[in-house]
């Protein structure tokens, strides 16, 4: 794809090595707890949707930490309704019911891990955050402009 | 006071009045028919294990159990009053079909229609067939197999540039110590 291409092109000027190495896990990054909330998740989700929830969950988190950011809640809304069981109508009301339960259980799970990651300096996470929401290639649920 | 505060409190609202306590009794229901697997099957591992609530201590579990050097079982379990009822095999396509399936509507159905009915406009016209993905606006199809994600998982991690590091078992990518969804999405 062109997009990745572009994408390929543009890291490989500023990279300092093309291959990908082993390196130790990142401190800050909460393995245990990550650990035991993809457990929690229990073979419900599709990994994608794994992305998803956490993806969703980092918005809110950064939009509360983050003063000058807020997450658009008509996009927010319409992500969470997105979700969909990945037996599609096959899944039977009660597993559908449960699914959307477990999509909000392990959002706000996510959302608490997050926290703990980011709340005691949350200032290089706005930073970040703001970089990347000026990227026209990442699409985000935060508003824009005033 | 935060904008987002609002989406949790709204969430909270939709929730059913003791998610955690639920949650809790959906796991433990897991972890007996999961149990009931491994003596049944030998199993080792599992994948796309679903939990369906039928009443308050009853629940329909399915999912695949794996085997160490035979093929996986996928099965399906009932739990009646907090004990393990039944676990069958449903490879031969059956399955056991008892007809009880009408009698318990759940807090999670009424939470379940109440959230998709307002948050998702177009829930009854697509059949969950496809839905449109807010982070790229491409439509994609239903994704089966959850369960693929358990062979793919393993420990460690790597980093795909300076600066970034991307967490095998997770499959999240952090950049300067600080969760990336971008460098993430890239990554995996």
């Amino acid at each position: 794809m062109a997009r990745k291409a572009l994408i390929a092109l543009g890291f490989a000027a500023v990279a300092t090595s093309a291959a990908a190495e082993e390196v130790a896990p990142d401190p800050n990054h909460e393995s245990k707890a990550w650990e035991i909330a993809y457990e929690m998740f229990g073979g419900v989700f599709t990994p994608e949707q794994e992305h998803e929830i956490v993806a969703l969950a980092w918005h809110i988190a950064i939009g509360n930490l983050c003063d000058d950011l807020a997450v658009d809640q008509a996009k927010f809304a319409e992500a969470i309704g997105q979700f969909r069981h990945s037996d599609g109508a096959d899944a039977s009301d009660d597993e559908h019911a449960y699914f959307v339960n477990q999509v909000i259980s392990n959002l706000s799970v996510a959302v608490g891990i997050l926290l703990a990651e980011n709340a005691d300096d949350p200032a290089p996470s706005c930073e970040a955050a703001k970089e990347q929401i000026a990227d026209p290639e990442f699409a985000h649920l935060f508003e824009v402009g005033d | 006071m935060k904008k987002t505060i609002a989406i949790a409190l709204g969430l909270a609202l939709l929730a059913p009045p003791n998610v955690a306590d639920a949650r809790w009794a959906d796991r433990d229901a897991k972890h007996a028919c999961k149990q009931k697997a491994r003596d049944q099957y030998d199993a080792t591992h599992f994948h796309g294990v679903i939990v369906s609530r039928k009443g308050n201590d009853d629940f329909d579990i399915t999912g695949v159990a794996e085997r160490r050097g035979r093929s996986d079982v996928p099965f399906r379990c009932k739990i009646r009053n907090g004990n393990v009822m039944s676990m069958t095999s449903t490879s031969s396509g059956g399955g056991s079909s008892t007809g009880a399936a009408a009698a318990g509507v759940v807090a999670g159905a009424v939470l379940g229609a109440v959230l998709l009915g307002a948050l998702s406009k177009d829930h009854k016209h697509d059949h969950h067939r496809e839905h449109k993905d807010w982070r790229d606006g491409r439509h994609h199809k239903d994704h089966k197999g959850s369960g693929d994600r358990h062979s793919r998982r393993d420990s460690g991690a790597f980093s795909p540039r300076s600066g970034v590091t991307c967490h095998n078992y997770t499959r999240m990518c952090y950049s300067n110590g600080r969760y990336d969804p971008r460098a993430t999405r890239r990554h995996y």
